[in-house]
């Protein structure tokens, strides 16, 4: 089925943060297939960035530059989907930077899902978990043989894998044994001064080596063994469920059936846990294209922001990207908790709509300097008026009610001697309107 | 064309959350956070979840646009209707330098230098003074508008910001949790505009209901959709409600979205007011808060439950200045807040205080205390009862980690107020029964003071036991202990001289959290992370491991 110009502008807005008109217009006419090719082909194929270059060295700093440079990479880099990729895992392997205090170590994990967040889930899951980020966030650095250390391994199932239901307290507590020893270095004297050091290292005698029983199967497992059990074992049909349902939620809508999930899921385990082929088939579905998915979904501050930000060249600080998608909140490097952010009804709040709102009348003083929406003269027809803000900000299937209340306030700007606030307010208008705000 | 002040293109941005994230601990930034979601569109969660204070996980898309379809609406109170400002310390405020039992030898030995001065406190008899900083309120207790609220715990504390805050906001300690203990009080008696927090930190999960859906609003103003006196502004309100009412044709999300937006106008041009006449600047946070919550009162938009947090208080090292710092900022809050409140509304509003635990109740050898367990509260307001409640910990048996051991179920000190100040069933808000303290009065003289043993006496802490005393042997104001104490350099009718300090170790002390100490009088600065750190010699021997390897 050939890809028109809303469909494409669909499939963009989910893999990315939207299209520019160019690229969009690249997609129109290819099948639905040959699209989905070549925005996975775009972030397989894509190249390591290089990582941000710290300009202070004060963490917190760190964080905006981080933030600057991964907003700016959302919204501009070649393989969107590697970025999108990126953020889904950002909130699902949530880490918070107030707790693991080193950008670095935060970049080590965006770094990792940058380059991995395609390929193997296993090994995802595998490298994700040694790294220190992890190891300090649900504090398995601290786990050691008789003085378990739980968070990391219930969060391991319940978060990471398997979801609610689908292991027991006991297997907590097994799984936290497995998981003993897999520590950070942690304080050591260096040169007479105790210092930390934030290095993964196993250290096996404060690993337990006794048999513990996991998912009803008694022995000695380790942790690297115990996510194979999860992924390749005997909670791979869990497992593949669990990835694929929360995935086909992140892309296409909340309420996906358990059939739809049980074919992801199957698909999945098939294509040997190769996330590519789970994100393949999800945006091949029907039901990704159809009236199911289409504007089921709220942009997500990131997305909201950056739509915004990409379509009309404003320059935004990666602080001012901090503090202003705070109100709204979400803020890169600082998911709510471990389980990441949520989406829809999470978003909408009236202190979340007022953030929104700050955003964009923020935004609303600058756009004049980049030249956006600068064809508004004033004297033009409302009608003409609302459909250049429509296309100008990119919104496709624009409601008809949308219009007309963009038309109609135009004709009262014109008749008000408010003229002047048309090219400001317009832009606010389509920026606030539900029509931008759906992903 | 003139643009009003708050549409200027400088555009003045504050820090969100600044409070927590600027002066605190990571940890406790990410725990406040936390609690903080955006959404209170939530569903039942895990234990664990409710632990970690994730609070809103799925179950997004089964609430949604029924959510918004409650109005702005603004209706005011009932003349007889009772307010609560809750006043939240985050961090895990130091009772036991906040009303310090500076008549026993025994605080000063636990406290060393980090004891209050018994010349610079503030006598409130019983033996027990307010912090120094804490002038105007001891004005208030002298009153009878402050009831102290002593002893409360939290039986599942484990000394963690995460579970303690997320307990103490719910008012449950274990099992599925979507609402706050408030939030629920809110769900019962409705309104939109009913839960406000104030400041920039969002929705604390106290607050949160299951059905009802508070406002926050943020320190600096300027809300969208409240400049009203500008003609260009308001037209573009206008049609961002309208888009409200039409039929978009693209789903419930697309009404939900719209919906949420106009009722952020229609809220904004409601609250608008609080923010003129200009709030008072250079001065804290909670001064700024409190002087809000105390403006949304006087306006009479329905706010029955009003918040405002603070901190941190979470003062590991370096505790003097940094305690001596927020309990100023408590006192000028509070101040600020009832030179606001409008006459009308004195004996209609209650102002209370809660922390997720005390503090150790030693110092340790980085100057500060760690997190510990028992404290305090305050309640004040002209219709409380003032003076002490509850039995003050005995400082002399801690519990077996060293913490002031707790004699009152912090729900006891929750269904005492649902119950006795807003009228509503604490048991069925807190899922239990418990007992209630007596902290409102209306006829009962509030001069009537009481004691530890609810007896009108006075008794003070001495010589390894309690001691009953005429209040009047209390010289001066209280701070000096009643008889000499065996443990302790005091003498009756003078002033405790506390001992001098204990000499900081240079070298590592032996014990492994003395070791623990060092290390973080030497690694911890404000960029350091804290945690629980295991016997270091084994980790110095672990070096030997510590190429990276997979097993």
């Amino acid at each position: 089925m050939a890809v028109n110009r809303d469909d494409a502008a669909h499939l963009l807005r989910r893999v990315g943060v939207g299209g520019t008109d160019a690229e969009i217009d690249a997609l129109v006419g290819l099948t639905r297939g040959a699209a989905v090719n070549r925005v996975l082909r775009a972030a397989l194929d894509a190249p390591t960035p290089a990582r941000p270059q710290w300009i202070d060295d004060r963490e917190w700093y760190r964080q905006m530059t981080a933030t600057g440079w991964w907003m700016d990479r959302l919204m501009h880099s070649p393989a969107p989907l590697q970025e999108k990729m990126t953020l889904f895992w950002h909130g699902h392997f949530a880490t918070e930077q107030q707790k693991v205090y080193e950008m670095d170590l935060m970049m080590d994990q965006n770094m990792l899902f940058r380059t991995e967040g395609l390929g193997n889930f296993r090994d995802l899951v595998q490298a994700v978990s040694v790294q220190p980020a992890m190891l300090i966030y649900l504090d398995n650095e601290t786990n050691e043989k008789g003085a378990e250390q739980e968070n990391f391994a219930r969060e391991l199932m319940e978060l990471f894998t398997l979801g609610v239901g689908n292991y027991t307290e006991g297997d907590v507590i097994s799984m936290a044994k497995a998981w003993t020893g897999y520590n950070t270095v942690g304080y050591v004297k260096i040169n007479g001064t105790w210092t930390y050091v934030s290095d993964y290292v196993f250290k096996p005698e404060l690993h337990d080596n006794s048999n513990k029983t996991l998912f009803g199967i008694t022995r000695n497992w380790s942790g690297p063994a115990a996510i194979d059990e999860i992924c390749y074992g005997s909670k791979a049909v869990q497992c593949s469920r669990f990835i694929a349902r929360k995935l086909w939620r992140f892309f296409a809508h909340n309420s996906p059936s358990a059939a739809l999930v049980d074919s992801l899921a199957a698909t999945f385990r098939a294509e040997n846990l190769n996330i590519a082929e789970l994100v393949r088939a999800i945006l091949t579905h029907p039901e990704f294209w159809g009236d199911e998915s289409r504007f089921a979904l709220v942009k997500s501050p990131v997305e909201y922001v950056g739509s915004l930000v990409k379509r009309t060249g404003v320059p935004v600080e990666g602080q001012q990207y901090h503090y202003l998608m705070s109100g709204m909140g979400q803020v890169l490097f600082e998911p709510p908790n471990v389980a990441g952010w949520k989406n829809n009804g999470y978003w909408l709040s009236t202190a979340t709509a007022w953030g929104r709102a700050r955003f964009a009348t923020f935004m609303r003083w600058k756009i004049d300097d980049v030249g956006f929406l600068d064809s508004i003269v004033g004297g033009e027809n409302p009608a003409a008026i609302a459909g250049r803000i429509i296309s100008e900000l990119g919104i496709v299937e624009p409601s008809p009610a949308t219009v007309a209340e963009i038309a109609a306030w135009a004709q009262r700007c014109q008749s008000n001697g408010l003229r002047w606030s048309l090219q400001p307010n317009g832009f606010l208008l389509g920026a606030l309107s539900p029509d931008f705000q759906l992903a | 064309m003139k643009m009003s002040k708050t549409n200027s293109r400088k555009s003045r941005m504050r820090p969100s959350r600044q409070s927590f994230a600027r002066l605190g601990d990571p940890e406790l930034a990410t725990v406040y956070d936390a609690m903080c979601e955006p959404d209170r569109s939530v569903d039942g969660v895990s234990r664990r979840r409710f632990l970690q204070g994730a609070l809103a996980l799925g179950g997004a898309s089964l609430v949604g646009p029924s959510i918004l379809a409650e109005a702005a609406d603004a209706a005011p109170l009932g003349p007889g209707e009772n307010i609560l400002v809750v006043i939240m310390l985050a961090g895990g405020n130091d009772g036991l330098n906040t009303v310090a039992p500076l008549a026993r030898a025994k605080y000063y030995d636990l406290r060393g230098p980090l004891a209050l001065s018994a010349t610079e406190a503030h006598g409130i008899g019983n033996g027990m003074a307010l912090h120094p900083n804490l002038p105007k309120l001891k004005q208030r207790f002298d009153q009878g508008d402050v009831a102290i609220v002593q002893g409360i715990g939290n039986p599942a504390d484990d000394h963690s910001h995460f579970s303690s805050m997320a307990q103490w906001m719910s008012g449950k300690l274990s099992g599925p949790v979507s609402s706050g203990w408030l939030g629920r009080y809110l769900d019962a008696v409705g309104g939109s505009l009913s839960g406000i927090t104030v400041g920039d930190s969002g929705i604390p999960l106290h607050l949160r209901g299951d059905s009802i859906q508070p406002i926050g609003l943020p320190t600096y103003g300027e809300l969208y959709g409240s400049s009203t006196g500008d003609p260009w502004e308001v037209v573009a309100y206008e049609a961002i409600q309208a888009m409200a009412t039409a039929d978009h044709g693209k789903g419930p999300w697309a009404q939900a979205t719209a919906s949420v937006f106009a009722k952020a106008i229609d809220t904004a041009q409601t609250v608008q007011p609080v923010y003129s006449p200009e709030l008072p600047e250079n001065v804290s946070d909670p001064v700024v808060d409190l002087t809000i919550a105390a403006r949304l009162i006087n306006l009479n938009v329905g706010a029955r439950v009003l918040n405002v947090g603070f901190g941190s208080f979470d003062t590991h090292d370096d505790q003097t200045a940094e305690h001596d710092r927020r309990m100023q900022e408590l006192d000028d809050g509070i101040d600020a807040f009832f030179a606001t409140l409008a006459p009308a509304y004195r004996d209609r509003v209650t102002v209370m205080t809660f922390s997720e635990f005390g503090r150790r109740a030693a110092a340790n050898d980085s100057g500060g205390t760690d997190h510990g367990s028992a404290s305090n509260a305050f309640v004040i307001g002209s219709q409380v009862r003032g003076g002490f409640h509850g039995t003050h910990p005995n400082l002399n048996r801690l519990t077996s980690r060293g913490d002031l051991e707790a004699s009152m179920d912090f729900r006891s000190y929750y269904a005492s107020i649902l119950e006795r100040w807003l009228g509503a069933d604490a048991n069925q808000i807190l899922g239990g029964s418990y007992e209630q303290l007596d902290l409102f009065t209306t006829e009962v003289d509030k001069r009537t003071r009481i004691d530890y043993g609810g007896d009108g006496k006075v008794v003070v802490w001495s010589g390894g036991q309690w001691v009953v005393v005429d209040d009047d042997a209390l010289a001066p104001a209280g701070v000096a202990p009643a008889a000499p104490d065996p443990a302790g350099p005091g003498q009756k009718g003078k002033a405790l001289a506390p001992p001098a300090p204990r000499p900081v170790p240079v070298e590592a002390p032996v014990t492994p959290s003395g070791q623990a100490d060092a290390i973080r009088r030497g690694m911890l600065s404000a960029d350091s992370r804290r945690r629980a750190l295991p016997d270091l010699d084994r980790r110095e021997a672990l070096l030997r491991f510590s190429l990276p390897q997979r097993p």
